[in-house]
């Protein structure tokens, strides 16, 4: 069977129409490229609380909780029998998809991503359920980040009626019990505002356009599994930098001095080699998105 | 549900029925809450998901230890640590007339279990004496996560979602639709006047324009001056009452100074201003008296 024939068994989709990677070369200035505009702004934002951006233990918190929702080993060798890391991938982008039209934030996919992962280092699934659990995983997901929930008759349809809104209702309860409800996943979106405010770019004219970067690079990052087990502040820390080199047009000095300040920026714990290694990794993928 | 032994109802809170109960292996008394499953299609309450799992990241002595979930057919239980009764219920055994030191005690534990929220990127958003439980030890736990949820996530308009009136901001009575910390901290300035004095509530408005008013009446009409970009609220409005004649100090008689020094600090009309949890507790009311 080749893959085409294969993609069917996973995934069921209703198309939508839109291609959401037109990344147009050379457009002049790199802030205009589209992928920025790959996860929209719709939603509202929480203003800046000071007190809290302020607060050293706010980092200290979430560099602690992020390890106990890092998944610790590759469930492809272990756990899953028929699961495949390509069929992750386009699972992943189908659920981008979903999330990107129903103006979910990023974080949300996020979210969505990271207890999917969980997941199935748990639990063995058969393919016929994996966009199953997606959908659950986006459905849990809204309800818990954002100011709008996906609403359950919908997220069936896109998924062409292959799953029913019972399957959806039960899984829910499953995906729950099953992570015990741990499911407030630390995302990369936590630690943005927190490096942003350390940098003192927090109120920067571009803020704006940095900050839809960032959210498009990190949503990047949870479609490929390699990134699973990478701590998500070094990913968080990451995309920020690619997101300011790219807008910025930066030089080598002027990428080293910000390498540097994200390091102190994070309290030293982030590893210099570790995130460079991250930063290629991240740059390589979104070449190769950019290829496709 | 053998697990628990149902012993009496307590009240009903906001998606179901709470039932006293005791564990039949261990005889711990816990509080069992309901949450109903009923609307067919949208599984768990949003509400519910928020509350536990935002809970069982909160383990804290000032805030209520969710102790168990349990799935059942159309109905999910929520076992609680069980506590005595609620601030509000206190008000009313107490004669108008708390203990100094009880008052510093309530208002440390409010503050260390606001502090710890805060600190975990959670708004509770809903703080009022009824959701403050006391226990037998004299211990304040922080109750009804019902409305809190993670901050720095998007926010919707929610007007008459949030906050009962008494202990709502001027800010968000002024249709506010983004906030932050400042928030909780408005309501447990309140809630300190009201331990004060000896259960009385501040500001017991009867509805918006009244709640303002009152708050208006102690703190002073707040001005571009005093609160840069509050006529540009979607809902603010100009009372034209006169200057504030007392000072708030004189509606709190018993507070010591130090604790007057302390309340003024919370509560400051633009949200700015307003000092936060972790702050508050580093003030000389808590350190030095």
């Amino acid at each position: 069977m080749n893959q085409t024939e294969s993609r069917r068994s996973v995934l069921n989709y209703t198309s939508t129409g839109k291609e959401y990677y037109s990344y147009e070369e050379d457009s002049g200035n790199s802030s205009n490229c589209s992928i920025e505009s790959l996860i929209s702004t719709a939603s509202l934002r929480a203003p800046n609380d000071h007190h809290l951006l302020s607060d050293h233990r706010n980092l200290t918190s979430l560099l602690f909780l992020e390890d106990l929702y890092r998944i610790q080993s590759d469930y492809f060798s272990h756990i899953q029998t028929e699961i495949k890391p390509w069929m992750r991938k386009m699972l992943a982008n189908w659920m981008l998809e979903v999330c990107r039209n129903q103006n979910q934030e990023a974080d949300v996919f996020i979210t969505a991503m990271n207890i999917l992962d969980r997941f199935l280092s748990l639990q063995a699934v058969s393919k016929r359920h994996l966009q199953l659990l997606g959908t659950t995983c986006m459905f849990i997901a809204a309800k818990l980040r954002s100011s709008s929930q996906l609403n359950a008759h919908t997220l069936v349809i896109y998924t062409a009626n292959s799953i029913s809104i019972e399957q959806l209702l039960d899984w829910e309860q499953m995906v729950l019990a099953k992570l015990k409800w741990d499911i407030n996943s630390i995302t990369a979106c936590d630690y943005v505002p927190i490096l942003l405010s350390r940098l003192n770019i927090i109120e920067h004219k571009n803020i704006k356009s940095i900050r839809s970067y960032i959210d498009t690079l990190v949503a990047m990052c949870s479609t490929d599994f390699k990134f699973s087990m990478v701590s998500t502040s070094v990913i968080a820390t990451g995309c920020l930098y690619l997101a300011i080199k790219y807008l910025n047009n930066l030089d080598e000095d002027q990428c080293e001095q910000i390498l540097a300040e994200l390091t102190s920026a994070s309290n030293c714990v982030i590893d210099t080699e570790i995130l460079v290694q991250c930063i290629e990794q991240i740059e390589e993928v979104v070449q190769s998105e950019v290829k496709n | 549900m053998h697990k628990y032994e149902k012993l009496l109802k307590i009240g009903e809170g906001t998606y179901g029925t709470v039932f006293k109960a005791k564990n039949r292996d261990t005889q711990e008394i816990v509080a069992l809450k309901r949450v109903r499953l009923d609307d067919e299609d949208d599984g768990v309450p949003s509400s519910a998901l928020r509350e536990i799992c935002l809970l069982k990241e909160l383990k804290h002595r000032n805030i209520i230890r969710l102790l168990d979930v349990l799935h059942g057919e159309n109905k999910l239980t929520l076992v609680f640590e069980y506590c005595d009764q609620d601030l509000k219920k206190y008000f009313d055994s107490c004669n108008g007339e708390i203990d100094p030191d009880t008052v510093k005690s309530f208002m440390q534990q409010l503050l260390k279990g606001l502090a710890f929220c805060h600190s975990h990127h959670v708004l509770h958003r809903d703080l009022k004496p009824q959701n403050l439980l006391i226990n037998k030890n004299g211990e304040l736990k922080l109750a009804d996560f019902g409305l809190a949820r993670a901050f720095g996530i998007p926010v919707k308009c929610y007007s008459a979602e949030v906050v009962t009136l008494w202990y709502r901001p001027p800010d968000v009575l002024f249709g506010a639709k983004i906030y932050n910390t400042s928030i909780d901290q408005w309501s447990a300035g309140c809630i300190f006047a009201e331990l004060a004095n000896g259960g009385r509530p501040l500001f017991p408005g009867s509805d918006i324009e009244d709640q303002l008013k009152r708050i208006f009446k102690i703190l002073g009409e707040p001005s571009e001056e005093t609160w840069p970009g509050v006529t540009l609220l979607p809902d603010f409005r100009d009372f034209n009452l006169p200057p504030a004649t007392f000072s708030l100090a004189l509606y709190i008689p018993k507070l010591s100074q130090k604790g007057k020094e302390l309340l003024q600090q919370m509560l400051v009309c633009n949200p700015s201003g307003r000092i936060s949890a972790e702050d508050s507790l580093k003030h000389p009311y808590f350190t030095q008296e």
